[in-house]
């Protein structure tokens, strides 16, 4: 039954199609290469970001205290010294967390000056 | 149709100058198989191509003594590949490739347009794809029924019943003496 099956002859030029074909695949595909290399380049970004940025540091007493004078001069109560004192007073009672310590903003020089 | 060759040979990598006279060798036999299975010349080439390919970008674990029946292997995957793609679009009605010409001018002399050769291309169309491939291999291929066992991962015997009921089938199709 193989007169069943006549050989055909292949289209031609089979050989160089191939061979520009193989010359395509070894090409390299720089959008591949991109896309292959982006999370890794996010994550070796991240993972430098997180080594060279240093971790917070909590405050020191110092620190505390001073902040939390600096956040009390707003809300602080005016405290006249003088009675009787027409003048707006140069000391404010800041409040405090702790009941054994008062603390008092002196008004800055330059309104001292001005009197 | 194996290459002879040694223990050193199969373990270098396919070169491409090898893979360029394995083409020359194997064009023809690889494209008459497969344009049996897709009857475009233009698409049986491509396929015997992306073959090629495949084997090419795989050629680090490509062993020489078991290459040519891997190349029929991969061949018929991917034209049953095309074949199924086909049968969708024809189903979902986009495509007519079902009944496009063999146009190229040489398949066309070879495979003239009469009548038996068309009752013969239904007859193979019908076939069962394990019982086409066996058919086409070894007709076509020039394999021996091992190879053709190999490259379908099939017993020789196997081979051999399938052959022979594939015969009868296509006997019966075409209203002959098998």
């Amino acid at each position: 039954m193989s007169e069943l099956f006549p050989k055909l002859v292949p289209p031609p030029g089979g050989l160089s199609r191939l061979q520009e074909r193989l010359a395509e695949a070894s090409r390299p595909r720089r959008w591949g290469l991109v896309l292959w290399l982006s999370p890794i380049a996010a994550a070796a970004a991240a993972a430098a970001w997180l080594l060279v940025t240093p971790p917070p540091q909590p405050l020191s007493a110092e620190q505390a205290l001073a902040l939390e004078i600096a956040s009390g001069v707003a809300t602080g109560e005016p405290v006249s010294t003088v009675p009787g004192d027409a003048q707006p007073p140069l000391l404010q009672r800041l409040p405090s967390g702790d009941p054994k310590l008062i603390l008092y903003a002196v008004a800055p020089t330059a309104d001292l000056e001005a009197r | 149709m194996a290459i002879p060759q040694s223990q050193d040979d199969d373990a270098r990598e396919l070169g491409q100058r090898e893979l360029e006279e394995l083409y020359t060798r194997m064009e023809a036999p690889l494209y008459n198989v497969v344009f049996r299975r897709l009857w475009d010349p233009a698409e049986a080439q491509d396929v015997v191509q992306e073959a090629f390919l495949a084997l090419w970008r795989a050629r680090a674990r490509v062993r020489r003594a078991t290459v040519e029946p891997l190349l029929y292997r991969t061949a018929l995957n991917l034209a049953a590949k095309r074949r199924r793609s086909r049968r969708l679009w024809r189903w979902i009605g986009l495509d007519a490739i079902g009944e496009r010409s063999t146009s190229h001018p040489r398949a066309d002399e070879a495979l003239a347009q009469g009548e038996r050769e068309a009752r013969l291309r239904r007859a193979i169309d019908a076939l069962p794809e394990k019982l086409a491939s066996v058919v086409l291999l070894t007709e076509l291929s020039g394999l021996s029924h091992a190879e053709v066992g190999a490259a379908l991962g099939i017993p020789v015997g196997t081979v051999a019943s399938r052959r022979h009921l594939a015969f009868r089938r296509l006997s019966q199709e075409l209203g002959e003496d098998p």
